[in-house]
């Protein structure tokens, strides 16, 4: 009997990690969240959403995923924990990309590609709060909480917007490459990075004084960025090429190139930065890259059109 | 001076809407033929890239302003321009945009797309892949212009080219 209790024991604790990580796939053509059991790296469930869900953001504190819907103009809500619909918050316009304040007050904010605005959303009371106006069409938006910035990658006037991310204040619009998509701060805050689809580049903004430390060549139409929360790779998802390139962030020099499938959309990383996560929008799939090895080690088969704009691992 | 910088903002901002008139949700169209010919045979018609008019029935004529660029006249329709991204011999690979939309002309308000070759069992397989936006990408769209009305023509572009190409260099045989 003591025997067993405490072998009931170790395998509680076995079957308990220290903090499940999952991967949130929307499915724009299928209408689908998927998602993925990062320690298993395979799909667990799918929930049903709305028309063209494209944009996704995490709270890891409340337990919250965030879904935009550029078509229907609004924002689905789903519990990470039941993996159920909360409900859907109408924002109007075309909410595109979206980034939760990972500070813990309520608040979301969606870039809206129709009205050239930042939307900002109370997700408590499910209502919009402010308005922000920005640049034209603005697609990639990233938040950098202890610095409270926001930046926003406004598609059509080769920007990037720098706001306040608790009052209405702009800080500095910087020229970027042609058409940027999307945008993503390194983890100590340092460095911005906006990738440019048109001019096939990155544009590197230094996250003190706005300025542009360097431009580096990407593959063609290169789309999601994110950089390791350990800080030492820049992930860079080529559409035109259907492939990931690697930067070493200290050298801004391009250290690998990785085939993932056709049109990659967006990357992330799990947690201990040991695997990149790519959508890849025609070819319906799921590419998981294993950092060290820098190789594709899995290919999971999604539903149509797996986008995923954002950061879209977490717990 | 105030007039300058007036006369310099809005001719930018036409040069910016008529460049990238295109909205957050894409359509794709994946179509694949395979042709009883010589990949080599294939390829050197699809890699044309100005010579598009001489297998496709919907291309009435092509120009080119510069390298890289053609601007194709559609039968009884207007002029679409496109820009070429990629050509890979070796790979038998050809990639391009839409640089400047006519959506009177083509429903369609931007486009990629790229074909490529490979070796089948008979012959030749040709795959001709796109990704697009509809004509009009506000969230209201007349039907001419919505998501439905830009994979028909996109579909019918790809395989009406296809199909003729395939009968063509058959024929040829």
């Amino acid at each position: 009997m003591k025997l067993r209790l405490g072998l009931s024991l170790s395998l509680l604790l076995v079957a308990m990690p220290l903090a499940a990580q999952h991967a949130y796939i929307s499915s724009q053509a299928a209408s689908k969240v998927t998602v993925v059991d990062i320690e298993k790296q395979e799909i667990m469930t799918a929930v049903d959403v709305a028309t063209g869900p494209v944009g996704v953001s995490l709270d890891n504190q409340r337990h919250q995923l965030f879904v935009t819907h550029p078509e229907m103009g609004v924002v689905t809500m789903i519990d990470t924990q039941t993996n159920k619909k909360l409900g859907e918050i109408r924002t109007g316009g075309q909410p595109f990309a979206v980034a939760v304040d990972p500070s813990g007050k309520h608040q979301v904010f969606v870039s809206d590609w129709e009205r050239n605005a930042v939307v900002v959303i109370n997700p408590e009371t499910k209502l919009v709060v402010d308005i922000l106006s920005v640049g034209k069409n603005p697609a990639g938006l990233a938040i950098d909480s202890e610095a409270r910035r926001i930046y926003v990658a406004n598609r059509n006037s080769d920007t990037l917007t720098v706001l306040d991310a608790d009052t209405p204040r702009q800080y500095a619009e910087v020229k970027t490459g042609k058409a940027p998509y999307a945008v993503t701060v390194s983890p100590d805050g340092r460095r911005i990075y906006v990738t440019a689809i048109q001019d096939n580049t990155v544009t590197v903004i230094n996250g003190d004084d706005y300025k542009v430390i360097k431009t580096l060549k990407a593959g063609t139409a290169p789309y999601g960025i994110a950089v390791t929360p350990d800080n030492q790779w820049l992930y860079v998802a080529n559409q035109g090429t259907n492939d990931v390139w690697v930067f070493d962030t200290k050298r801004l020099e391009r250290v690998a190139k990785i085939d993932v499938g056709e049109m990659p959309e967006s990357v992330s990383f799990t947690e201990d930065s040991q695997y990149a996560y790519v959508t890849n929008w025609f070819s319906n799939s799921l590419s998981v890259i294993d950092t060290k090895s820098q190789k594709v080690i899995k290919q999971i088969a999604m539903p149509d059109g797996p986008r995923s704009l954002g950061r879209f691992i977490g717990n | 001076m105030k007039l300058w910088a007036t006369a310099l903002m809005a001719s930018q901002l036409f040069v910016t809407s008529l460049a990238f008139a295109h909205g957050p949700t894409p359509q794709k169209i994946d179509e694949k033929v395979v042709i009883a010919a010589p990949i080599n045979k294939v390829w050197e018609k699809v890699s044309d890239f100005n010579g598009i008019a001489d297998w496709h029935p919907m291309v009435e004529s092509v120009t080119s302003p510069e390298e890289g660029t053609r601007v194709l006249k559609l039968k009884g329709k207007g002029e679409i321009t496109d820009s070429l991204d990629e050509k890979d011999d070796a790979k038998h690979y050809l990639s391009y945009r839409l640089l400047e939309e006519n959506i009177e002309a083509f429903p369609v308000s931007f486009y990629t797309v790229s074909i490529e070759l490979s070796k089948a069992n008979d012959g030749t397989e040709m795959s001709w892949k796109g990704r697009f936006y509809r004509a009009d990408t506000g969230n209201f769209p007349p039907e001419q212009y919505n998501d439905e009305s830009a994979v028909k023509a996109m579909e019918a572009f790809a395989k009406t080219g296809m199909a003729s190409l395939k009968e063509s260099l058959e024929g040829m045989k």
